[in-house]
């Protein structure tokens, strides 16, 4: 589905007027800026009146709890009100925004892992006063267009601001032809998308890159007990499907004997949260392929009922099976920068487990090493920069008169 | 007609005991195969029966993907495929003469059966790779070798080799598909599923109907992949296929087969996929690998002794299958039906790569 001037278009529509966009661009951009405060208004009551029985449909369709849906709404209201918004823009852009246009059209290019992603691109776009031309992820995507919607209905102004296409990312004439109405094109996905658009992206066109990143935690020998139960939530509750989603644990410590006591202590927490999820069959035998290939590795393993823990002896940073299934490795802190400097612009999250007395130490080490992000367990809760950087910034240019 | 093809019950001594030497030959000459069996704890070796089969460790093919177990030199091997895996792991099969011609006496064997040998000349559309020196992919080889089971007059091929790069050409297929309707010999289409409803999909938004010719036949292999959304049953794509292109459905054949497992399944008028005497499928709780009745769905090792250049004895792919132990269709092996991959997401395997450059 294609979303134009907040109507849903077919696909021969939607391209007969990608052909000829520049006047209704330019249309849109000869008029007064994008006002932030209606768009920041008709967020607030979006996500005000969000309930779960309104999308209940949608979340069942995604597989997604009642439990989970409210929380996620929860975020939203968190994340997009009045105050959250405001005190985004004053963080990111300043009190004083009036040397601060837009960039003017942005091709986002959404990645599938994460369900509202593309919506949350678009909503930074609209916020930086951007015209906003969304590629939908290949992946089948019911929540976008809902949302938007909605959005539109709150605020039609709005509507001309927002384009969505539907196409394949194989379709590459059809994303080329977007790209030369973009001013800064974002990519949310992989290496292999990154580095086509590196190729693609013409040098006057600005490429925001939101890549692929990996999280981990970092646990010291010491660590509390009552620390464990909110990392074993972030891993149950993510699936390990997001970039801050916890892949495995590094324990400080030089001998695996550590790691495995480790690996004891964390399995009944892990199984706790693991046993409320429901599976389907076909992730259930992946996590019991991906354990047995461990296991014929020569790897030692700790099963736990939706879940699986497995030691392993190197200390690369792997990503892990996801569905609850984590390796656990031992790393000793002087070990860190040597082995995490590698993974340059990779790092996102470490949940950094470990005494208080310790914790600043161990963080400004990790920051070094290339992290963005230092939380507690919970791993997934929301950052101040999206992967060490204010997004919005990006987005936005810094003009003189 | 071959009554002793699926014999299991006849054949299993014979099995057993040449599975239990396939084991000792392999683990005799291939280290890495050893320390896997003994890391697995298989100490009493000896195969008499089914439960002594489920005993034998199975090997996921992550495991082949991450190891090259070879048992011969790979040197000597006369034929390699890869499985298109674009997730930047290949499995890697390295298959030495001897193995080979016995693959080949079993594929002949079964098609046969099938009645898919004949000395008839037919003209070949295939839904997949033209092959060209250096693609290993098993599908391209496997297109191949199935256009030589009658002689061939034509081949076309609907994704071509040209200037190095392979391109879809729907087009040309379809325009081979109308010319080889008005020649008197039968035609043969292979290819994926996906492809083969694009392919009438095409035919169907052009208005076009054909009647290939008497014995004319469809032979598909492999899933959907990511085109689950366009998913149709086997019985419906048959159906679909005799309105379009006037191929009556048990002239449409269904097969099953893995590089790492040389094995060719062949489904019965039922679309199940029967069990010959050359190999065994067992299925595992998909949770904790243990035996499960038939009916149940879960993972599958597929056991053969067959392949003397690498220890795949048994391996366990990312298939989610069911076995049944009758079916309707006469054949007394028992049978099985895919249901789906070990996964959350589609795995990009080699129908998802060439649906890619359909897409493009």
């Amino acid at each position: 589905m294609n979303l134009i001037n907040g109507k849903i278009v077919d696909d021969t529509a939607a391209w007969q007027i990608e052909s000829d966009l520049y006047p209704r661009i330019c249309e849109t951009l000869s008029k007064p800026k994008l006002d932030v405060n209606t768009v920041i208004s008709a967020c607030d009551e979006f996500v005000s009146g969000l309930t779960f029985d309104q999308y209940a449909a949608l979340f069942e369709q995604l597989g997604i709890t009642r439990e989970a849906a409210e929380a996620y709404i929860l975020r939203g209201k968190n994340e997009f009100g009045k105050e959250a918004l405001c005190e985004r823009l004053s963080r990111e852009l300043g009190e004083n925004r009036e040397n601060i246009h837009p960039l003017g059209v942005l091709l986002h290019i959404a990645a599938g892992n994460a369900d509202g992603l593309p919506v949350f691109s678009v909503l930074e776009g609209l916020l930086t006063g951007n015209i906003n031309l969304l590629k939908l992820p290949s992946a089948v995507d019911v929540v976008t267009i809902p949302l938007l919607l909605r959005l539109f209905e709150i605020a039609p102004c709005l509507a001309e601001y927002v384009y969505v296409f539907d196409f394949s990312s194989k379709e590459i004439t059809k994303t080329e032809s977007l790209i030369q109405y973009a001013d800064g094109v974002i990519v949310w996905g992989g290496d292999a998308a990154v580095s086509a658009f590196r190729r693609t992206v013409p040098p006057n066109v600005k490429l925001i890159e939101w890549g692929h990143k990996v999280s981990f935690a970092y646990v010291s020998k010491a660590v509390q007990e009552e620390e464990l139960p909110l990392l074993a939530e972030h891993i149950a509750k993510t699936d390990g499907l997001l970039c801050s989603s916890c892949q495995g644990v590094y324990v400080d410590t030089e001998d695996l004997a550590s790691a495995a006591d480790f690996c004891e202590r964390f399995l009944p927490y892990l199984s706790k949260c693991a046993a409320e999820k429901s599976y389907g069959v076909g992730i259930t035998a992946h996590r019991t392929l991906y354990l047995e290939n461990e296991r014929l590795e020569g790897n030692r393993i700790w099963r736990g009922e939706n879940c699986g823990i497995t030691l392993r002896p190197d200390t690369a940073l792997d990503s892990g099976a996801g569905f609850c299934c984590i390796w656990v490795k031992a790393l000793p802190k002087e070990q860190i920068l040597p082995v995490l400097k590698p993974y340059r612009n990779r790092l996102q999250t470490v949940g950094l487990l470990c005494p208080p007395e310790r914790r600043e130490e161990l963080a400004e080490l990790l920051f070094t090493a290339g992290a963005t992000s230092v939380t507690h367990g919970d791993m997934s809760q929301s950052t101040l920069a999206h992967d060490g950087e204010y997004s919005l910034r990006r987005y936005v240019r810094i003009c003189t008169m | 007609m071959d009554r002793n093809l699926y014999n299991l019950p006849k054949n299993d001594p014979s099995f057993f005991a040449r599975t239990e030497k396939a084991v000792a030959y392999h683990a005799a000459r291939c280290e890495a195969y050893e320390q896997l069996l003994e890391r697995a704890g298989y100490t009493d070796r000896t195969i008499r029966s089914y439960d002594d089969l489920y005993r034998l460790p199975s090997i996921p093919t992550l495991f082949l993907k991450n190891h090259q177990m070879y048992s011969t030199n790979p040197r000597m091997a006369v034929f390699k495929a890869t499985t298109s895996g674009t997730s930047g792991k290949k499995s890697v099969a390295a298959l030495d003469l001897g193995t080979c011609l016995s693959a080949l006496k079993m594929v002949a064997r079964v098609m046969s059966y099938y009645g898919v040998i004949s000395p008839v000349p037919v003209n070949y559309v295939v839904l997949g790779y033209q092959p060209n020196k250096s693609n290993e992919l098993g599908v391209a080889k496997t297109a191949f070798g199935a256009t030589l089971l009658a002689p061939a007059l034509r081949r076309k091929y609907a994704i071509k080799f040209e200037d190095g790069i392979y391109t879809p050409d729907i087009d040309g297929t379809a325009d081979a598909l109308f010319r080889f309707s008005r020649q008197p010999f039968p035609v043969r289409i292979f290819g994926f599923p996906a492809y083969l409803k694009f392919l009438l999909d095409e035919l169907h938004a052009r208005g076009i109907r054909l009647t290939l010719p008497k014995n004319s036949g469809i032979y598909l292999a492999g899933g959907w992949k990511q085109f689950a959304g366009e998913q149709m049953s086997k019985p419906e794509l048959f159906e679909y296929a005799r309105d379009i292109l006037g191929v009556p459905p048990q002239r449409c054949y269904d097969f099953y087969g893995a590089v790492e497992h040389p094995i060719l399944y062949a489904s019965c008028k039922c679309n199940r996929f029967h069990v010959p005497i050359y190999s065994r499928v067992l299925v595992r709780d998909a949770a904790t690998l243990e035996p499960v009745p038939y009916g149940t769905p879960g993972l599958a090792s597929l056991i053969s002794p067959l392949v003397k250049s690498m220890p795949l004895v048994s391996v366990m792919t990312d298939d989610l299958l069911v076995m049944h132990e009758h079916c309707d269709c006469g054949i007394p092996s028992p049978c099985f039906e895919i249901l789906g991959r070990a996964s959350a997401n589609d795995l990009k395997t080699c129908a998802a790569s060439a649906a890619e450059l359909l897409s493009k």
